[in-house]
């Protein structure tokens, strides 16, 4: 279905993000900050993992 | 500039502290509001009787916020409005009607004490914090409230636990969330796990996917054909084969180990709303 590797990435993130956003936070403002920021780190900490494991071979 | 605290600032300290702050900021808030003098020795001395007295006066509000704390997690109110179409209040509950509906309960507490953001306005069932003291805080308990209604709700469906104690836009948000998880998972290609013994976490893993109430029939369904949740152990068996044909055709495609995942986030994300739904149907969480 979602192939690319990265839309399924932000996809998972987005939805992990709202998903504890919600569960954690009762105002609204607080759940935007929480959503973005978990989010956020989740991409951007994938693709430094990403980027640190790009020379290791393939098979 | 040192300076020694004269009540309780919540990004410095407590009464009686001596703290180092900017000087600009001693000199422009901190010692013209009166919340702060300069830490003398003179001072300091002042202060340290003041607090002496401010904590025994403090102690004796706090075993008197307890008493009515106790009190408190004995009462349930109930207060009636006119209601209109989806299930919206006409009009709305605010703190002074739960301080006046605690007062006839016969417990007094100032309507400031009582932690409602926004008022109430719409049907269900609410945990109210009260704020008695700083260090007390209370939580009407909901009369005759059996937290293993709602968490059997939200086993069943995703957010329905929350929907039923009245957290209605997080219901919907859970639901969504879950659900779409719950969908990519299935439409990338994902098998619910099956139990095989020479495999010790896939226990977990079908716990994990259990989770999700009767979705996770509709996964085995997709996943294998038919309703199985153990792998046989003898190779030989016409079901471990056709069980291993069935994995084997999902492990092919592409997104195999993505869909996989989103179904096990999926079951985790349902064991975390389930453990919350006991927590505010306990009164332990808002």
């Amino acid at each position: 279905m979602l192939r690319s590797h990265f839309v399924n990435l932000g996809v998972f993130s987005a939805l992990v993000g709202v998903f504890f956003a919600f569960l954690t936070q009762t105002s609204s403002k607080d759940r935007v900050r929480v959503a973005l920021i978990l989010g956020g780190s989740m991409i951007i900490l994938s693709l430094i993992v990403a980027y640190l494991m790009f020379p290791f071979p393939l098979r | 500039m040192r300076i020694v605290l004269r009540e309780d600032v919540e990004t410095l300290g407590r009464r009686g502290e001596v703290v180092k702050v900017a000087d600009g900021y001693a000199r422009n808030f901190l010692l013209p509001k009166g919340k702060a003098l300069p830490a003398t020795e003179g001072n300091l001395k002042t202060i340290e009787r003041q607090k002496r007295r401010y904590l025994v006066v403090r102690a004796k509000e706090k075993e008197e916020a307890e008493v009515v704390a106790g009190r408190l997690a004995g009462v349930s109110c109930t207060v009636v409005r006119r209601v209109g179409e989806n299930e919206t209040l006409y009009g709305s509950v605010t703190a002074a009607d739960i301080a006046e509906c605690l007062e006839k309960e016969g417990v007094v507490v100032d309507k400031r004490r009582i932690q409602l953001d926004d008022p109430i306005k719409s049907l269900g069932i609410y945990n109210v914090p009260v704020r008695l003291h700083p260090e007390v805080q209370a939580v009407p308990a909901q009369a005759g409230r059996d937290p293993w209604i709602p968490c059997a709700l939200a086993w069943l469906v995703p957010g329905l636990g929350h929907w039923m104690l009245g957290r209605r836009t997080r219901a919907g948000v859970f639901f969504a969330c879950v659900v779409l998880t719950f969908c990519l998972g299935i439409f990338s290609d994902g098998a619910a796990t099956l139990i095989d013994r020479q495999q010790p976490l896939s226990y977990l893993a079908t716990f994990d996917n259990l989770a999700l109430g009767p979705l996770d029939i509709v996964a085995r369904y997709r996943s294998y054909g038919r309703l199985s949740y153990r792998l046989p152990a003898d190779e030989g068996d016409p079901l471990h084969q056709e069980l291993t044909r069935s994995l084997r055709k999902r492990i092919e495609s592409v997104t195999y180990e993505y869909g996989s995942t989103f179904l096990l986030v999926a079951g985790l994300m349902n064991i975390l709303l389930i453990m919350d739904v006991y927590d505010i149907a306990r009164g332990r969480k808002d």
